[in-house]
């Protein structure tokens, strides 16, 4: 239970030369978090999440829970778990807020 | 202006006919689909008497449950009405006002091709691509939305090639129509609050929304070979319904390799590019040139600029 999923009205993308571009300049020591790396259509209207919103958006497919995405995302970024776990905490309780994500209250 | 180079185009204007006839078999158009539905392309808007496709329902089919948001483009056809029951409800249409703006009576026509929709269950909205000479109509087309309360008014760019007229100036909008469009807006200024009205061209749209605002499809500049690309009625693959050059075909290539190939960097590469009559302009940095397919396509003059630009402009706090 509490596993993340995506809402299933939202279509989305990953782009992935510009992911590709951002982890080449993440790896060279150089700015380039905040590009957008994901591209969802909502009502409409366009939106981009930078890389590190991107991969939690895409690790939310109703298999993980909050703890399964950090642990997931620790093999990617080299950061304190705290803060990476305070980082995803606030990121997706934004997404659940505007209806993007939701929990799966299903029990196993 | 930076280069953003998308993997695939995120919106595509497809054409299944050319001068009212099918160019492929309906399974060559479900290939095409599938290849859209592929590179993640989020919306189509099928163009070109996509009613009068024999692929119409698979077609739909196809598009909508591979996640693409879909909207058809109504002409004058009565048969394209039947065939409306194959679509879904809610399914997005837009009526081309241009099909019956030069008929006698054509606004009155245009107005009972509204009702009889309305009498079939759907809602349609209106779609116009206003010529040379003709934005006086624009009034009371606007008139029209307002009365029948259409969900929304769209001005979208001007395509050219294949199934338009050749390619060069006549047809197209011009800075003189603009002067004209100004001084009937100043004489009888249009409510454009009341509907959902969709401005292509920042120069209409600047007139139209003297104080900002409104639905702009373009913020960022020509969008041509990135986040919008058009599939002609034979599969070829354009940067956009306004720049007819061939990248590619959807039938020999997928979307992402054609997206990914030389010719499709060079036509971003030429739009980064200043056109060299920009410079100077205090507005540069609205427009980034315009529209770089009708000014690369169909200037005979010379310049680089889009077509409705009488020239650089200059703010007195330059």
């Amino acid at each position: 239970m509490n596993k993340l999923q995506r809402n299933p009205d939202i279509v989305w993308r990953v782009e992935k030369r510009r992911q590709q571009a951002v982890l080449e300049r993440m790896a060279a020591g150089e700015e380039g978090g905040d590009e957008g790396t994901v591209i969802l259509l909502i009502s409409g209207m366009m939106h981009q999440l930078n890389l590190l919103g991107g991969m939690i958006w895409t690790l939310c497919d109703g298999q993980r829970d909050i703890e399964q995405l950090v642990t997931e995302l620790q093999k990617e970024f080299d950061v304190d778990p705290t803060i990476l776990q305070a980082d995803v905490q606030e990121f997706v309780a934004d997404l659940v807020e505007r209806g993007w994500l939701s929990y799966d209250q299903s029990t196993d | 202006m930076s280069l953003d180079i998308l993997d695939a185009p995120l919106r595509i204007t497809w054409d299944l006919n050319h001068r009212g006839k099918p160019l492929l078999a309906d399974d060559q158009l479900l290939e095409i689909a599938d290849r859209l539905i592929d590179a993640g392309v989020f919306s189509v808007l099928l163009d070109e008497r996509p009613l009068l496709s024999s692929a119409l329902k698979p077609l739909v089919e196809t598009l909508s449950s591979g996640g693409c948001q879909l909207a058809l483009i109504l002409g004058d056809n009565p048969q394209e009405l039947d065939n409306l029951a194959y679509l879904a409800p809610g399914q997005a249409l837009f009526v081309d006002a241009g099909h019956w703006l030069g008929k006698p009576q054509g606004l009155q026509q245009l107005e009972a091709f509204f009702l009889q929709l309305d009498k079939a269950g759907c809602q349609a909205s209106l779609l116009w691509v206003p010529g040379g000479g003709q934005l006086r109509h624009l009034p009371a087309l606007l008139a029209l939305c307002q009365r029948l309360k259409l969900p929304c008014f769209k001005l979208p760019n001007h395509k050219i090639g294949a199934n338009s007229e050749p390619v060069g100036e006549a047809g197209l909008l011009g800075p003189a129509d603009l002067v004209e469009l100004k001084a009937l807006l100043q004489e009888n200024p249009l409510d454009t609050t009341t509907i959902k009205l969709e401005v292509h061209d920042l120069f209409l749209w600047e007139l139209l929304f003297p104080q900002g605002g409104g639905q702009r499809s373009e913020y960022g500049g020509c969008q041509a070979g990135n986040s919008l690309g058009h599939v002609t009625a034979n599969g070829d693959l354009w940067p956009c319904s306004s720049w007819p050059l061939v990248l590619g075909n959807l039938l020999q290539n997928d979307l992402l390799t054609l997206w990914d190939s030389a010719a499709r960097f060079r036509v971003r590469e030429k739009v980064s590019l200043k056109p060299g009559d920009c410079t100077g302009c205090s507005d540069y940095h609205l427009c980034f040139g315009g529209c770089r397919g009708l000014a690369l396509n169909c200037r005979q003059d010379g310049f680089q600029r889009d077509p409705l630009c009488a020239g650089p402009r200059h703010n007195e706090a330059d």
